[in-house]
């Protein structure tokens, strides 16, 4: 029998409609199936929260929304965690909160929205929706907040706001969070970092755990929580359970599976290569 | 006027914002931070002008499909359909509270979007299992770092492979990640330097269209 | 069973989506397609506009004349949708530009080219054994690594086996950001996986 033929061979070419199928199953069977892993603590969950805690009393805190919807699945939870901890736990501290990507006013309504109802809107928090130009913003709010935020998302003025009395740019936070999926903490690194030494903590996705690793080894972010097992660690240390936590379990079914896939790929090539010879 | 259309004015200007950007870094006088911050501004709002220059260009995209019945206008019919109701109702109410236009997005571009993202995830897998195949010693780190970085994710690992599943992953995020990553950073921002160096000299002409 | 009609829409359109590599591409998925594209541009185009209306319009309309200059020349800006006047909209863009470019290079400086390479030197005081080699490999890593970009010379000879290390680097590199990108995509697939469920009222 000819190699192409052959059970090895067809083996190593599975369609991707097969895979996607079986993909879809296999992440399936843990929500109708709950397995119940235990969550592992890491430190770098530990130092985000650590950075959370350093918030002195009374601070100011940035929010950042820089997350795309799709890739609220991994930053959804850190966020819902974060905002619950400052306003339950935390009253004291002042929130101001923006987003440089425009699906930020989704993200907002979908996982903030209904915490900040327990807010003092004005005093403690403020929410100013979408600034666009992502560098240029950044770079201006670092210098300018209020040269280019005039109004709050509702429409009210600034001046109106009691929170904005003393916020004028980036040496007046105390810490800046930054939930993003497009690399727009980079932007923050440069403009309120490195130019004013701001704190800053970021949560973002699993991809970019490498380039988070670099930036808190060179000292430029004081935590970063990465992806959906960053969002479920974070969410046990600051005891707000939320979708990361629960979808914990699927995630480590699925990795298994992606495991055993790349696993099952070499198997299968070695053996067809060894037939074919 | 026809000394507007020379390309000359669009690159001088174009050095000059990234000259007066610099010197505000390198100087830091009030009047070049003064002229910085309101051009930083200028920039801001110029990106929320453009930000509707997608939708108008798909609108006369597929306007032109439909008078035309190019193959497939039913689908344009559906993109201006859908385009046209989510910038109706959010006129209405830019603070996005309509109903049928929170319905659009909570329920189908939101949807829709992550559901797009997922591809990237299907396919990442696929290529798992097609593309990650040990043929020489690049693919065998890229292989076996991807396998330890994998195995450090999931927790569940502890239980086939003991609570030292995590270190090889762990090693490898700290160390030769952190090498070569740091190497890119730097690659691509000499790149950067190269492209701002480009812009002053007014060599950089990728955004002067022609025409069409 | 009780099925809602908004997240039951949200499943269908998923399903609909999911069977370009589930089936092949069908008229379903175009359908699905067009929906994203419709929503997506429509919804940009609004986020760019309450944009503009919060801060540049309505400063404008208290008193701030200073504003009216960018707003004309975002309106400059939609010239380049006609051959005869996209000349005009180049002095927008050219801004733009300029503005992003001198940032990026701004902060490139600071955070990336400086930071990093003061990140990279040893400090052989206050390091242990392990600690002193790791930071060695990673010094080496990053040497080798930006070596293999040098494309101005044959990487051959010693330069060659430098540029070799470099590329091994690269390797371990791509696969470390592979395996986190593949647990994050996942969530994204389990997400979808989820509001299907939800919407059918699996769960």
């Amino acid at each position: 029998m000819s190699a192409k033929k052959s059970l090895m061979y067809r083996l190593s070419n599975v369609p991707h409609q097969v895979i996607g199928a079986l993909t879809l199953i296999v992440i399936a069977l843990p929500y109708l199936m709950p397995v119940g892993i235990p969550l592992k603590i890491t430190p770098y969950s530990e130092q985000f929260k650590a950075a959370l805690d350093a918030v002195p009393e009374g601070g100011n805190v940035a929010f950042s929304l820089d997350s795309a919807m799709g890739g609220t699945t991994e930053t959804g939870g850190m966020i819902r965690a974060t905002i619950k901890y400052f306003i339950y736990d935390r009253p004291d501290v002042h929130i101001v909160m923006w987003g440089m990507h425009y699906d930020c006013v989704l993200v907002f309504n979908t996982f903030v929205a209904d915490v900040l109802e327990d807010a003092d809107y004005g005093k403690e928090v403020a929410w100013f929706g979408y600034i666009p130009g992502t560098d240029a913003a950044i770079a201006k709010l670092s210098d300018d907040l209020k040269g280019i935020l005039s109004v709050d998302f509702y429409g009210t003025p600034v001046a109106q706001l009691e929170i904005m009395d003393n916020i004028n740019g980036a040496p007046d936070f105390d810490l800046l969070l930054s939930f993003d999926t497009y690399g727009h903490a980079d932007s923050y690194v440069g403009h309120w970092y490195e130019r004013y030494k701001t704190k800053i903590a970021i949560g973002m996705l699993s991809g970019s755990i490498p380039v988070a690793t670099m930036r808190f080894t060179a000292g430029q972010i004081v935590g970063f929580c990465g992806g959906v097992k960053g969002a479920a660690e974070l969410e046990a240390l600051l005891k707000y359970p939320g979708p990361a936590y629960t979808n914990y379990d699927v995630m480590n079914v699925a990795n298994l599976f992606a495991i055993g896939l790349l696993l099952f790929g070499n198997i299968t090539y070695f053996l067809t290569k060894k037939e074919e010879r | 006027m026809s000394f507007i259309r020379r390309t000359e004015i669009p690159i001088t200007i174009a050095a000059i914002m990234t000259l007066i950007m610099l010197l505000d870094l390198f100087t830091g006088d009030p009047t070049l931070r003064a002229a910085s911050t309101m051009l930083q501004s200028w920039a801001i709002i110029l990106a929320g002008f453009a930000l509707g220059i997608g939708a108008v260009s798909l609108l006369r995209l597929h306007t032109t499909n439909i008078k035309r019945k190019r193959p497939g206008w039913y689908g344009s019919v559906l993109i201006i359909f859908f385009t046209a109701a989510v910038l109706v109702t959010g006129l209405m109410d830019l603070n996005l509270a309509n109903p049928i236009l929170r319905f659009i997005l909570d329920n189908m571009y939101m949807r829709l979007y992550a559901a797009a993202w997922a591809f990237e995830g299907i396919f990442l897998i696929y290529g798992l299992y097609r593309a990650f195949k040990i043929r020489n010693l690049d693919s065998l780190i890229l292989s076996v770092t991807a396998f330890f970085c994998i195995i450090r994710n999931a927790a569940v690992a502890e239980v086939f492979f003991g609570p030292a599943a995590f270190a090889p992953g762990t090693w490898i995020l700290d160390v030769p990640n952190l090498g070569g990553i740091r190497a890119l950073m730097i690659a691509s921002s000499l790149g950067i330097l190269m492209l701002g160096l480009r812009t002053l000299l007014g060599k950089e002409r990728g955004y002067i269209r022609t025409g069409g | 069973m009780v099925l809602e009609l908004g997240p039951l829409v949200g499943a269908t359109l998923i399903l609909m989506l999911f069977s370009w590599f589930l089936y092949k591409q069908t008229v379903l998925y175009d359908i699905a397609e067009g929906v994203l594209i419709g929503t997506g541009a429509g919804y940009s185009f609004i986020m760019g506009i309450k944009a503009v209306r919060d801060n540049a319009v309505l400063p404008l309309l208290r008193g701030e004349t200073v504003w009216i200059i960018p707003i004309i020349l975002g309106f400059v800006i939609y010239l380049q949708l006609s051959d005869e006047t996209i000349h005009f909209s180049r002095i927008p863009i050219a801004i733009i530009i300029g503005v992003g470019t001198g940032l990026s290079v701004r902060r490139v400086l600071l955070a990336e080219i400086i930071a990093q390479t003061r990140a990279s030197m040893i400090d052989f005081s206050a390091l242990d054994t392990v600690g002193l080699i790791n930071s060695i490999l990673i010094l080496v890593g990053t040497i080798t690594t930006i070596a293999y970009f040098t494309l101005s010379r044959e990487q051959t000879g010693a330069f060659g086996t430098v540029t070799r290390i470099g590329r091994l680097y690269l390797m371990a590199t791509f696969g470390a950001m592979f395996g986190n990108a593949i647990f994050g995509n996942i969530a994204v697939v389990a997400g979808r996986v989820e509001e299907i469920l939800r919407g059918f009222g699996l769960m």
